[in-house]
């Protein structure tokens, strides 16, 4: 790999200062650096040896942590196109795989394509480093998408995602909110069509047969409690019960089936398990944050039993676990609240911040289900208070140390 | 003498390596293969180029005053005197964040700024 190297560095005098292409400096440092990791060595003033940790290594390893569901989501898509046909196909099969493919990857692709183009360019116009965070939010982005979203919309949500969420704050490790959820929050209300009603399976212009419905898990809890009369288990238990889970003799919207992920949904959410996988990856690595992982669902499940105790609709009155599998709670709680740019920043913050967000998800699905899903506003939400709890957390630590201090 | 470590690495970083030395498990998850006495050889390498800033919690566990240093390090970004007095400046010196400086994933001369920040106090 040596000679690959020196090709690569006599281009440099090219983008350094004075090269004909010294505009394009950053374009070529990151390409080379990801190539090669740099040859710089520590300064003479400061530390003499450095970690052998960066940027990219972390963000990578998210990335690493969401192909559990990425791959997940290509099978799963795959699945719920058979069963809604009228196919009866085993999970892991050729079938799936090749068809989700088929729908998922171009979705990725687009996603990495707009958020890199936008990462570069404002690199290149504002000369500074291009940053990574564009590997996690190309992938988080088509995770959070219907498979059936057409894939213009991808890529304009990821420009209006990384333009508006990251870089009118300042770019990477200022911005405010989730990138991501920027995107997809920006898809929701710009192309509600597109993103809500039944989008979640691919049919790809075959006929669904009649005993297939289209709905999501908690679209179908909704109706339920709407109609009155029957429990929301109850319900699940009715809706698409002509149709096979994959794994097990459960029902279609069986608590265990959503715990698996069976189900149609966004690509990537609706795998409680794949998302705890990535969560075991995150903090096995300590680049997520356990403590808000854990507080989301804690705040989600406390909400949940609020929920059951007041009891005053059949919504309200659903067990308290079955949110924690439902939708996409479990994806945002792993992947968007553990951002560690725009969730809280300050130990005591994450459990305060995490737990809010869990309860505001139950909250936003049973009561304002207008929006059923409740994680994408969650998240946003607490996004844009965590500073508000870091300035208390923060504010406590002065007054704290101001206290010992003696003349 | 700690080694030159002017090397550049072909996809040095992601390439599963044992004989790396970090604080961050995203490096060392398996390094408790390598025992507690294992020798490691540390060169001069940077091991990546600066990034934006991007918090990993890490700064807290390293620092023994009850301190922010990612706050106070932003505090002294901005010559914002009356939060870097607020948020401790006056309890250290470069050497006590000399290891945020190490564990830092964004590569900044992080006591560079500290002596920026302790000059600004002294002559502002």
């Amino acid at each position: 790999m040596k000679f690959l190297h020196k090709i690569l560095e006599k281009q440099r005098p090219m983008f350094e200062k004075g090269g004909k292409l010294e505009k394009l400096y950053y374009l070529f440092e990151a390409g080379e650096t990801f190539m090669f990791s740099p040859s710089s060595t520590t300064n003479n003033r400061g530390v003499q040896v450095r970690d052998a940790i960066d940027l990219k290594r972390m963000m990578m390893t998210v990335v690493i942590a969401m192909v559990p569901c990425l791959i997940w989501g290509i099978f799963n898509v795959g699945y719920q196109h058979h069963v809604a046909v009228g196919e009866s196909t085993a999970f892991f099969s050729l079938d799936n795989l090749l068809f989700g493919a088929r729908w998922v990857l171009p979705i990725v692709l687009v996603s990495y394509a707009a958020g890199g183009l936008i990462e570069a360019l404002f690199a290149v116009v504002r000369k500074h480093p291009i940053n990574e965070g564009f590997l996690v939010t190309g992938m988080l982005v088509p995770l959070i998408v219907p498979p059936t979203i057409p894939l213009w919309q991808v890529a304009l949500a990821t420009v209006f995602g990384v333009v508006v969420g990251k870089e009118i704050f300042g770019g990477t490790g200022m911005n405010i909110l989730n990138v991501a959820m920027t995107a997809r929050a920006f898809l929701y209300f710009a192309y509600p069509s597109e993103i809500s009603g039944e989008v979640w399976t691919q049919l790809a212009s075959e006929q669904s047969t009649d005993a297939f419905s289209g709905a999501t898990a908690l679209a179908v809890a909704y109706e339920t409690s709407n109609a009155g009369g029957t429990s929301v288990v109850e319900g699940l238990t009715q809706a698409n019960s002509a149709l096979a889970a994959p794994f097990g003799s459960f029902d279609f919207f069986s608590f265990e089936n959503m715990l698996i992920g069976g189900i149609p949904g966004s690509i990537g959410e609706t795998s409680t398990l794949m998302a705890l996988v990535g969560a075991l990856i995150l903090i096995a690595t300590g680049v997520g944050s356990w403590k808000i992982i854990v507080s989301v669902f804690a705040g989600a499940f406390a909400m949940g039993t609020i929920f059951n105790l007041a009891g005053a609709n059949e919504f309200m009155n659903m067990p308290a676990h079955y949110h924690l599998v439902m939708g996409g709670l479990a994806f945002g709680a792993v992947f968007m609240a553990t951002d560690p740019v725009s969730a809280s920043q300050t130990e005591t913050g994450k459990w305060i911040y995490g737990a809010l967000i869990g309860m505001l998800t139950v909250l936003i699905r049973v009561v304002n289900p207008a929006y059923p899903e409740g994680i994408m506003l969650a998240v946003l939400f607490m996004n844009v208070f965590a500073p508000l709890i870091d300035f208390y957390v923060v504010q406590a630590n002065k007054k704290r140390r101001l206290a010992r201090a003696t003349v | 003498m700690i080694p030159e470590g002017d090397h550049a690495d072909f996809l040095g970083w992601i390439m599963p390596k044992k004989e790396v030395l970090s604080f961050h498990r995203a490096w060392g998850l398996f390094s408790f293969l390598n025992g507690k006495n294992k020798e490691y050889v540390l060169d001069t390498n940077t091991n990546g180029e600066p990034r934006a800033f991007v918090q990993t919690g890490t700064f807290e566990k390293v620092t023994p005053m009850d301190i922010y240093p990612m706050y106070l390090i932003k505090a002294i970004m901005a010559e914002d005197y009356d939060n870097m007095e607020a948020l401790g400046i006056y309890e250290v010196v470069e050497e006590d964040l000399a290891l945020c400086e190490y564990v830092d994933v964004s590569k900044h001369d992080i006591q560079q700024i500290v002596r920026e920040g302790l000059e600004l106090m002294q002559n502002g």
